[in-house]
């Protein structure tokens, strides 16, 4: 099956949230219009794919290229953009600025701004024209898909033409990327970029998603299952609901491919049976697993390599940085994991076991830190079972078994103890999925520990 | 040994203060008088003030939060996620946020699609005492409540005449009857308010709730919070200085959206100075305050004072280095005024040298700092301390640092008083913490990286004053010493890095690590991860933004 997806095409009536991030441009092109020099007047936005970067660049191309929005008066805006995907080199930019020119603008500005642009026969020539705009006009750049750009093409253009607005400090570029793609080279660039992450929708976000694309899915339950993922939540409100299980695994597989699309195939697998860890993602836990689940990966790979992954993970923005070294995004762990739970419930089982062996195998090489990674053998553990439907009667004695011996003042030192009392207290995820009364009786024996 | 309190809290029973069974005599350690500073009375105490709409700023967000659920209303959807819990430490907004909520969304006619527009109602705890054992309490709160509505609606509340009638019946009865309960009049209550949202979209707002006893507030929201919020028609705010009270009842929890009322980003400071015609102090100020906008508002009036209009050059901190301390010595008064016992301030002010504490680490440095006496005190002692200083509503469990923490802007705002103030146990707490750090760097070879950037961050505190390239030079070797391969595995010295680069505080305006060093610091960090993971260092130049 294709995994090639493109995004929706952005539709202004449907366009919705990202107030912050529209805020963040209008008061650029306020200081722009002020004759004030901007402050950052780089803003290169991140995110996991198809969180939404395109539609936002697009609403501000249709904000400003058509002033929708307001600017003080006798100024305007120049809205030009490009969508680096369609460029195959960075000397196609200027014809691929000259068509976003011409189709962008009204009127007297087309005419007088597109004779100058087109007499520009190169970039600096081009960067120049656009400069002699200013500042009655402010020219906003909007760079989408830049880091699908060769990093020769983007040097180049940075040299020739973004170096050069952005030095005015009166020109805005707004670049769509991942974290660390486009990469900017030039000092008089990177001092001016302001890196901002996009995120997934919350619930209200997301209800507001699907109540002006027309359709009517419940917004809280999308929610719950896409955590927010606009593309996610768009697929599932086009559905008939109520969702069944399997439907809902079918909607969010296009999703998932487009995530995991920079992770090779072999290694693909291993790192959606990694997405049931919470924490601890370096390079011990990925060795373990993608030793143990891609038949491709060696355990003898270097720590090299694995940084290098990790890096790449990190960079896709599928993993974070969190107290505990690595984690996964969550709306990228909710969905790859929806996927796993729904679609093949004896490898997510059989991952969580992995996990709880994982850390079981931790917590004697680290005796002195065990606490740390009993709450995770505990989930791990509450995971599998409740994934195999076990009767919640059942689970008692070897629930106990597990983890009973760890829970002794030898083992776990005051402050270890109240860390994992207040750990196990307020783990939403570990509430969701354990019985009741187990989890009762679980901080009653820990708060036994602090007495 | 251990009984129950709060939901969810470990409270200890009296006899378990200590290990060994003996009953401990909490003392509060002697205290230094402190002389009196001639200039402190030039300094006027300033409460924090109160709502005046002319002066609101920034909340752009949380304001678009909430009117996006009034919208939701308004169009006749169900509310999505319609009780939202808003948390934050004294004078950080949480009042000025609410009372700006019902200016905004009190009855005007014609608002509405499918309605005829919202009406809004504020109750503060703090001035409008609730309690179940008094019922006539609870009338008196839910007639006020009513009362706003009716001023609101006028005429309007025919929709709901009925219900407004019973209510008013069983008002009454609760104040004649000394024996009767208050239930009945919340039931009548939220009749009447669910009446009224098929018409309007009502907005509740309720301040200060942790000053409810924690059963009333359960009564709260099981009588009057969840009965009206599972119709998914009316939208409450909750506002109080902590995240718990942990929500009990299924309707509500579901319903729930828990929001952090932080401190204003640079932008809010500026803006929030500039309606005062004191944006020429922005940076400044907010440099001192940290974004708290109490800390703003109180630093702001010294300083325009200090400055008289003239913008604030680089070394104006340096010259006025005594002023700056007693105006944050004025901020922090304010921020602690209602710790109780007396003791707890000093040990809050002595535990503000740490980011994060557990009991090992507080009784260190308290028995260093503040008193021995500390070093002899039980582990169930810490733990009840603990449980006190939670209440004061400045401290709390942080899952992320399995510890606890002090409000971020109130500890560094000590920190840089004593800084400003007294220097030199300035430099004396941080180094007994960077020994601390030292010796757990030893001990935990999994957490070496957090503690290692935990000593560095003291490190540099202890050099405070020291030119940039003299402190470049000591924390290249301090670094030389722990970056060591035996010390570290790659996926140690990578967490160590990753911890460095989302420290903002270490970033922030350069006040505790001027950006040289810090940049100096990432570079060495990351040269010796890449070095023993074998990686390539063109390929490692660079991480997260």
């Amino acid at each position: 099956m294709s995994t090639d997806i493109g995004p929706a095409a952005y539709r202004p009536e449907e366009f919705v949230n990202r107030e912050d991030e529209l805020d963040l441009i209008r008061d650029k092109v306020g200081q722009a219009c002020s004759g004030e020099a901007v402050d950052w007047p780089i803003v290169h936005f991140h995110s996991a794919p198809r969180i939404g970067k395109t539609w936002l660049l697009s609403h501000l191309a249709h904000l400003y290229g058509h002033l929708r929005c307001p600017v003080p008066s006798n100024h305007s805006v120049i809205a030009i953009m490009v969508d680096c995907a369609g460029v195959v080199r960075a000397t196609d930019v200027r014809a691929a600025l000259l068509r976003a020119c011409k189709g962008g603008w009204e009127g007297e500005t087309q005419d007088s701004c597109c004779e100058r642009l087109e007499k520009a026969q190169d970039l600096p020539a081009l960067a120049e024209a656009l400069c002699t705009f200013m500042p009655e006009r402010v020219p906003l750049l909007l760079l989408d898909a830049a880091d699908a750009l060769d990093a020769d093409d983007f040097a180049w253009l940075e040299e020739h033409l973004l170096d050069p607005l952005a030095r005015t400090d009166r020109a805005i570029v707004v670049a769509a990327g991942t974290v660390d793609s486009p990469h900017w080279h030039r000092f008089e660039t990177r001092r001016r970029i302001h890196y901002r992450p996009l995120r997934a929708f919350n619930a209200d976000e997301t209800a507001e998603q699907v109540r002006k694309a027309g359709l009517a899915a419940p917004g809280i339950d999308v929610y719950q299952i896409s955590s927010g993922h606009p593309y996610a939540s768009r697929l599932l409100a086009e559905a008939r609901w109520p969702l069944e299980d399997g439907r809902a695994a079918a909607l969010l597989q296009p999703v998932e491919a487009e995530l995991l699309r920079n992770v090779s195939l072999e290694l693909r697998d291993g790192v959606r049976m990694l997405a049931v860890i919470r924490r601890f993602i370096h390079i011990a836990s990925l060795r373990f697993f993608l030793s143990r689940f891609a038949p491709e990966a060696r355990e003898g790979w270097s720590d090299a390599y694995y940084l290098r992954f990790l890096r790449r993970l990190q960079q896709d923005q599928l993993l974070i940085g969190g107290p505990d070294q690595y984690e996964f995004a969550p709306v990228v762990r909710d969905v790859v994991l929806q996927r796993l739970r729904l679609t093949r419930p004896e490898v997510y089982r059989k991952s969580h076991r992995a996990a709880l062996e994982l850390y079981q195998g931790w917590m004697k090489a680290y005796p002195q830190d065990c606490g740390r990674f009993l709450l995770e053998v505990i989930y791990h553990d509450a995971a599998s079972r409740a994934s195999a439907g076990e009767p919640e009667g059942d689970w008692g004695d070897e629930f106990w078994g597990l983890i009973g011996d760890w829970l002794s003042p030898q083992n776990l030192t005051f402050d270890q103890a109240y860390a994992l009392y207040r750990g196990a207290r307020d783990d939403g995820e570990l509430l969701r999925i354990m019985p009741p009364s187990l989890h009762e009786a679980l901080l009653e024996r820990i708060k036994r520990l602090l007495c | 040994m251990v009984g129950t309190g709060h939901p969810g809290k470990i409270r200890l029973a009296r006899t378990c203060i200590s290990l060994n069974g003996s009953i401990e005599v909490v003392s509060t350690p002697p205290r230094k008088r402190r002389s009196m500073n001639p200039h402190a009375r030039t300094l006027q105490e300033s409460p924090p003030e109160p709502y005046d709409p002319q002066y609101f700023a920034d909340r752009q967000r949380e304001l678009r939060w909430i009117g996006r659920k009034v919208e939701e209303g308004l169009s006749g959807y169900a509310i999505t996620q319609p009780v939202v819990h808003m948390w934050g430490i004294r004078g950080v907004g949480k009042s000025w946020l609410l009372r700006h909520l019902r200016a905004q969304h009190g009855f005007a006619p014609g608002k509405g699609v499918k309605k005829e527009g919202t009406l809004s109602t504020l109750v503060d705890f703090a001035g409008s005492p609730l309690s179940l054992r008094e019922p006539p309490t609870v009338a008196d709160l839910l007639e006020k409540l009513v009362q706003e509505v009716e001023e609101q609606l006028g005429d309007r509340t025919e929709a709901a005449a009925g219900e407004l009638a019973a209510f008013r019946e069983e008002v009454v009865a609760v104040r004649a009857e000394e024996r009767r309960e208050a239930s009945a009049v919340a039931e009548r209550f939220v009749s009447f308010i669910n009446r009224l949202s098929h018409v309007f979209v009502p907005l509740l707002l309720f301040d200060a709730a942790e000053t409810l006893d924690p059963d009333d507030f359960f009564w709260l929201e099981s009588r009057l919070i969840e009965p009206i919020a599972r119709t998914d028609r009316a939208i409450f705010v909750v506002a109080g200085r902590r995240e718990i009270p942990r929500w009990r009842e299924f309707g509500a929890r579901q319903r729930l959206s828990v929001w952090e009322l932080g401190a204003f980003p640079r932008g809010g400071t500026l803006e929030q100075l500039e309606m005062r015609g004191r944006g020429y102090l922005g940076d400044v100020v907010h440099s001192l305050s940290f974004g708290h906008p109490y800390a703003s508002q109180v630093v702001g009036q010294a300083l325009d004072q200090i400055a008289g209009k003239r913008p604030a050059g680089e070394d104006f901190e340096e010259q006025h280095r005594a002023e700056l301390a007693m105006v944050l010595e004025q901020v922090e008064r304010e921020l602690l005024r209602e710790v109780r016992p007396e003791s707890h301030k000093d040990i809050l002010r002595t535990l503000s040298v740490l980011r994060k504490f557990n009991i090992e680490s507080a009784r260190f440095v308290l028995s260093g700092v503040l008193d021995p006496e500390y070093g002899k005190r039980s582990d169930a002692y810490y733990l009840r301390l603990y449980e006190e200083l939670e209440d004061s509503n400045l401290v709390w469990w942080s899952t992320d640092h399995r510890g606890y923490v002090l409000d971020t802007c109130l500890r560094r705002i000590i920190d840089l008083r004593l800084q400003k103030g007294a220097p030199e146990r300035y430099v004396q707490r941080h180094r007994r913490a960077l020994e601390l750090y030292e010796d757990w760097i030893g001990k935990n070879p999994l957490d070496r990286g957090s503690f290692l950037l935990e000593a560095l961050y003291h490190l540099v505190s202890t050099l405070m004053g020291k030119p940039a390239e003299e402190v470049q030079r000591q924390v290249k070797r301090y670094l030389g010493r722990f970056l060591t391969s035996g010390n570290f595995t790659v996926d140690g010295a990578d967490a160590f890095l990753q911890l460095l680069v989302r420290d903002l505080e270490l970033q922030d305006h350069g006040r505790v690590m001027p950006k040289p060093v810090y940049e100096q610091v990432v570079q060495v960090v990351r040269s010796f991860r890449d070095k023993i993971a074998g990686v390539e260092p063109a390929e490692g130049d660079s991480d997260e933004h």
